[in-house]
């Protein structure tokens, strides 16, 4: 079981992927915003799907849901901008999502069990459903083993 | 790095240069390239004669080659190696400082930036090499060639060793 510490006054923002509900720290998020002009180009990166343009940032879209579901999302209806690191470098990178997503505060995660993914950081018990919070930079590293990509750099 | 430009993630005001880039299309994808990395656009049509044939099977967008003023320039196929539908290209832009030239469809313009986008950490694979970074304009994002990504030196060694053993076999 790993330790997580959390503050109570941490906030944690609800994504939908399909039908299930993932979480992570608000703190992490810049925004959800609405369809924005998605564009693919010859590249090998599978786990990213292609770029958005949001205010005048070139984002890379990252297909998280086949990891966590089991399959894309059909369509791109909302992005969740997320910040991202890559060692010492903090990039905005979008995650498609069905919508739906909340702010959630004044809760405290419980830790992840033993043998779930390392990308999640812990569970958050909404009415009996247990919701896993997403770790992003090891969920990013995962989705790329996921599909056989290099190992992030670190 | 070969025509002087420099990828960067965000741009700032007091790099507000503009730099000029030549967009074509490859396969119905559009594509840029500094324009200061060539020097020459020629229609394959205009190649009958000077161009001979190089075939390795592990370099298959490399078909031809191209002899300028004693250098042997690689023909580089853009769409083979990008794994784009193939196309009948009507092109070829002879590049300046490096040992390709490039087959594309067509010109579509010239434009100017006055920023090139690093392309984004999550991208980590040969793209890092094609690209110098992604152009943003009005109707979207471009990636920019980079003239030196398409042949590594170990390729470079390896169809100049085949041009090499070609024309000795030709000259016997």
């Amino acid at each position: 079981m790993s330790a997580l510490v959390e503050s109570p006054d941490a906030a944690y923002i609800l994504l939908r992927l399909g039908e299930q509900r993932f979480a992570v720290r608000a703190e992490n998020v810049e925004e959800l915003a609405g369809s924005s002009h998605f564009q693919k180009f010859p590249q090998t990166t599978k786990q990213v799907e292609g770029v958005i343009v949001r205010r005048k940032r070139v984002m890379a879209v990252r297909d998280v849901a086949s990891l966590l579901t089991g399959r894309p999302l059909p369509m791109h209806r909302f992005y969740l901008i997320v910040k991202q690191r890559y060692g010492a470098i903090e990039e905005a990178e979008a995650i498609p999502v069905t919508g739906d997503c909340e702010l959630l505060s004044g809760v405290i995660p419980m830790p992840a069990e033993d043998g779930q993914p390392e990308y999640f950081q812990g569970l958050i018990d909404l009415a009996g459903e247990r919701i896993p919070l997403l770790d992003l930079e090891k969920l990013a590293a995962a989705t790329s083993r996921a599909v056989g990509g290099p190992e992030m750099p670190a | 790095m070969n025509g002087g430009v420099q990828a960067r993630t965000k741009p700032s005001a007091a790099s507000r240069r503009q730099e000029a880039v030549i967009v074509f299309a490859v396969a119905g994808t559009d594509f840029a390239i500094p324009a200061n990395a060539v020097l020459e656009i020629r229609s394959t049509d205009n190649l009958a004669g000077e161009t001979a044939t190089v075939e390795l099977a592990e370099i298959p967008w490399v078909r031809h080659t191209i002899e300028r003023s004693g250098v042997l320039q690689y023909v580089v196929s853009i769409g083979t190696l990008l794994g784009l539908a193939r196309t009948r290209p009507s092109l070829v832009l002879l590049l300046r400082g490096v040992r390709c030239a490039l087959l594309v469809d067509r010109i579509e313009r010239m434009d100017a930036v006055s920023s090139i986008f690093s392309l984004p950490q999550a991208f980590q694979g040969d793209e890092r090499r094609w690209y110098l970074g992604l152009a943003l304009f009005e109707d979207g994002v471009v990636p920019v060639l980079n003239p030196n990504g398409f042949l590594t030196r170990e390729s470079l060694e390896r169809l100049d060793a085949r041009s090499a053993a070609s024309l000795v076999g030709a000259t016997v």
